[in-house]
């Protein structure tokens, strides 16, 4: 299992290879690791506000993860 | 001269032999576009799963009626499993049933629970358990209609074996009739076949047929428990149209999977396998009983929990909607005792054939067993990981950040198996069972009561229980003796133990 989290200034909804995984933060602004498994994945970030975020998508290869250092996509809105 | 009755018999005979050339297997239908609101898929037939609810999986293994009872018999117990929810109301465990896998003999189980939820318990044993399947799909071989269906290329053995469990079983009902009922109402259903092309598990869910532009709508449930049970050299390999055009493109796990350098073996090969189905010259689907790729109905749970390919169960882990996640395995194996390494002569040509059969699929089912109890241990490990951490820092460093602990479902997995019976002689009776579509009523019984035994003693399910509801306690079961002896004849005392 590999650890993934997005950080973004705002809040939004993590999108991986086209499924919806739910939101990057919680209300409190604490970030929301995700789980996915090893490999090639296409992430973006869908804000909450409707806006556009930056990088559109982002392609990278998740291993070697844990819970305590998820991988970080990170995202600007 | 042919007079009047010979010319009558002349004309029946063209008549079903034009009849029997024309036979055609049913064409599974064509899909315009994909889309995921639509078809017989997880998200469409479950609503969202709920965090204070049991996610719980049904994997219902192959075995012929063995199986199918065996599974039924979890289902009864299932059914009588009762705990008391968080808001203080009772409920029973079978309605927290999210998905039922299966494979063969579990096949039928599963898809009669899923059409018929109401009958069920009542109707399933006569339809298919006590009844002598074996000698009614022989009997279908000696109808001369047949005979000349057979002869086209388009019609063969499991076509005709799919036709009479439609009719007599599954009342002929389509997977249209399955996503009538509300949602929610029924476990999605999985049943998985094998295709041989590509010697990959094919299971019947609209994700899977996206890949062939088909829609499941217009299939028969009784094709895919056709298929599923489609046992190499008895019945022949059943065949479905892969249309693959302009349905619209490949999921998107499927692009990144397919990049080697950059995924783990398997992924790469799931993927390849996928996207072969739009291969150009690939028009048709050739497809055995799911037992050739994964025996036990577990490999599509496990690739759902572990992975956010496809349909996906992680996805709502993330979601933090998985609160519970329970997984039953209904394994009706049967263990063989050998004994021609008490004699120089080599065992004969039907029991090598057996070996060969039941040998590696043994192993591969032990492999998905181990896989999915190490993966449920292995997040509880680096659950308590985290805890261990913050409760350090909490000690030591009372002002570092609390570290988020992401994994925050509670699992478990139970086994049912016959080698966990601890009376020797009704282990090694059940473990000496046939394959086939026929047993004895009392076999049938047993193997029902054997199964809620199991379940009840399975140490897993009942830390699992009293995790969810410390107040609930197993039932106790005791197998009726004179069942044992009907079925196992009377053994010595030194073969039992108790139970």
């Amino acid at each position: 299992m590999e650890f993934f989290q997005c950080p973004c200034p705002k809040r939004g909804n993590v999108i991986l290879d086209g499924n919806d995984q739910g939101p990057n933060k919680d209300d409190e602004g604490q970030l929301l690791p995700k789980k996915c498994n090893a490999g090639l994945h296409t992430i973006a970030l869908r804000c909450s506000d409707g806006k556009q975020c930056s990088p559109q998508f982002v392609k990278v290869e998740i291993k070697d993860t844990d819970p305590i250092s998820p991988m970080e996509v990170s995202f600007q809105c | 001269m042919l007079d009047v009755k010979g010319g009558l018999k002349l004309l029946f005979i063209l008549m079903v032999g034009i009849c029997g050339g024309c036979a055609h297997y049913p064409d599974n239908p064509p899909l315009s576009a994909i889309s995921p609101s639509t078809g017989y898929r997880y998200s469409v037939v479950r609503q969202q799963p709920m965090r204070d609810k049991p996610f719980v999986i049904l994997a219902l293994s192959g075995g012929g009626t063995r199986a199918a009872a065996f599974s039924f018999g979890l289902m009864e117990e299932l059914a009588q499993v009762e705990y008391v929810t968080q808001e203080g109301a009772k409920r029973r465990l079978i309605e927290d049933v999210e998905i039922v896998s299966s494979v063969s003999g579990g096949s039928f189980t599963a898809a009669y629970y899923a059409l018929f939820p109401e009958s069920f318990f009542n109707d399933f044993p006569q339809q298919f358990l006590y009844r002598n399947i074996q000698r009614e799909l022989f009997l279908q071989m000696f109808n001369p209609y047949n005979w000349f269906r057979l002869a086209s290329p388009d019609f063969s053995r499991i076509d005709m074996a799919d036709q009479y469990y439609n009719k007599t079983i599954f009342k002929e009902k389509t997977f249209a009739y399955l996503l009538e009922k509300p949602r929610g109402r029924v476990p999605f259903l999985v049943l998985n076949a094998t295709n041989i092309s590509t010697n990959h598990r094919f299971e019947f869910t609209q994700d899977q047929f996206d890949l062939l532009c088909s829609d499941m709508n217009g299939i028969t449930v009784s094709r895919a428990v056709a298929a599923s049970s489609d046992f190499p050299v008895a019945f022949t390999p059943l065949t479905l149209n892969n249309y693959k055009e302009n349905c619209g493109a490949l999921p998107e796990w499927i692009g990144p999977a397919l990049v080697k350098e950059s995924n783990p073996k398997r992924r790469y090969l799931e993927a390849a396998a996928a996207q072969s189905y739009r291969d150009r010259d690939r028009r048709f689907v050739h497809l055995l009983d799911g037992g050739l790729s994964d025996n036990l109905g577990l490999r599509g749970p496990f690739q759902a929990v572990t992975t956010t390919d496809s349909w996906s169960i992680l996805q709502w882990a993330n979601w933090e909607r998985l609160g519970r996640l329970m997984v039953i395995e209904a394994n009706a194996k049967t263990t063989k005792q050998r004994t021609w390494d008490a004699s120089s002569k080599p065992p004969g040509l039907s029991t090598v054939l057996d070996v060969i059969t039941s040998g590696p699929m043994d192993d591969v089912s032990l492999d998905s067993i181990e896989s999915t109890d190490g993966h449920f241990k292995q997040m509880k490990q680096l659950s308590r990981t985290v805890d261990s951490c913050n409760s350090h820092f909490a000690d030591n460093c009372p002002n570092v950040r609390k570290i988020y602990n992401p994994i925050t479902t509670d699992f478990t997995f139970a086994e049912l198996t016959f080698d966990d019976i601890p009376d020797l002689r009704l282990r090694r009776c059940l473990q000496e069972l046939p394959t086939s579509f026929s047993l004895p009523s009392e076999t049938v019984d047993l193997l029902r009561t054997t199964a809620g035994y199991l379940l009840m003693n399975s140490d897993e399910f009942v830390d699992g229980m009293k995790r969810l509801d410390p107040s609930w306690k197993p039932r106790g079961i005791i197998i009726d003796e004179e069942l044992i002896d009907q079925v196992c004849g009377r053994g010595s005392e030194a073969d039992s133990g108790g139970h």
